[in-house]
């Protein structure tokens, strides 16, 4: 009994476990600076911290709104995917995706600290 | 005469199949290398030698600086060097932004550059101009310190790539 039940944890594991993202195996990067606040901003302390950093992006293929949760590389003859514009969930901010394959294609050029007004309101 | 030129190219022979085999001494293999070689290639063999060198970052406060007239008004050189990621968050968010950048570092990571200055140089060997082209764009790196893909060797993460969740299983088939 026991091994059954290690064997339909492993399963379940194996079934439940993938999670990638819409374009694929990939880094991801934003446009605008409040898409990635709003979804994955590093938060320590009250500070926000985002990378801005320098992708080489090269000939980027458009995949506009089209899915490919199965991407691991660029389609031949492209150095990245483009896609978008997206929300996150009920986000306000509306972005281009890049999406690159190769880490090398990335340089992490600054870090920036920020906190966010609260008296600013954010657009609709 | 012919005796001497034999015993000299059998000596060449016996050196260039112990430089082969690597038989010598590496002091040796290194000098006989260079002689034949040439120096140019310990310029390009050196870097890749060397020991990778640890990342740096130039820190920079601008608590004091609320909006993106005030950030032209400091002094060009500063502009030039730092004042894009604050230019960039301020105009990436709208007017007026909605945040108060407090510092921001400028990473010297020499490793990471150099493989990006490299592939960047292939990609414009295989695509042409376009392929050499590039953006600043923002990426957040949600449950990673951003010091450490800054700092570190392996650049930014490949997030979401396999996220496990455990279910709990039924009582029947305990």
């Amino acid at each position: 009994m026991l091994t059954l039940v290690c064997v339909l944890c492993v399963l379940l594991l194996a079934v439940q476990g993938k999670s990638t993202g819409f374009y694929g195996k990939g880094a991801y990067f934003a446009n605008s600076a409040g898409y990635s606040h709003e979804s994955f901003v590093h938060t320590r302390g009250g500070v926000n911290t985002l990378i801005l950093a320098r992708v080489n992006t090269g000939k980027a293929h458009d995949d506009k709104t089209e899915i490919v949760r199965q991407r691991v590389k660029p389609p031949p003859g492209y150095n990245s995917v483009k896609g978008g514009p997206h929300k996150f969930g009920r986000g306000h901010y509306a972005t281009i995706m890049y999406v690159v394959y190769d880490l090398s294609q990335v340089y992490p050029a600054f870090m920036v600290d920020y906190t966010i007004n609260p008296s600013v309101p954010t657009p609709a | 005469m012919q005796w001497c030129s034999l015993v000299v190219c059998l000596c060449v022979c016996v050196v260039c199949v112990a430089v082969a085999r690597a038989e010598l001494s590496p002091v040796l293999c290194a000098v006989i290398r260079s002689l034949i070689i040439g120096p140019s290639m310990r310029k390009i063999t050196l870097p890749w030698t060397s020991r990778v060198p640890r990342a740096t970052w130039t820190r920079e406060i601008f608590s004091s600086c609320k909006s993106v007239s005030q950030l032209h008004s400091r002094p060009r050189k500063l502009n030039e060097c730092y004042g894009t990621a604050l230019f960039r968050l301020c105009t990436a968010w709208g007017s007026p932004p909605p945040s108060h950048p407090l510092l921001y570092d400028s990473v010297q990571n020499r490793y990471q550059f150099q493989r990006y200055e490299h592939q960047r140089f292939l990609n414009g060997e295989g695509f042409g101009k376009e392929g050499r082209h590039e953006k600043y764009l923002w990426h957040g790196c949600k449950e990673t310190d951003p010091e450490l893909l800054c700092g570190g060797t392996d650049g930014v993460d490949f997030r979401m790539v396999l996220r496990c969740r455990i279910i709990p299983l039924p009582r029947a088939l305990c």
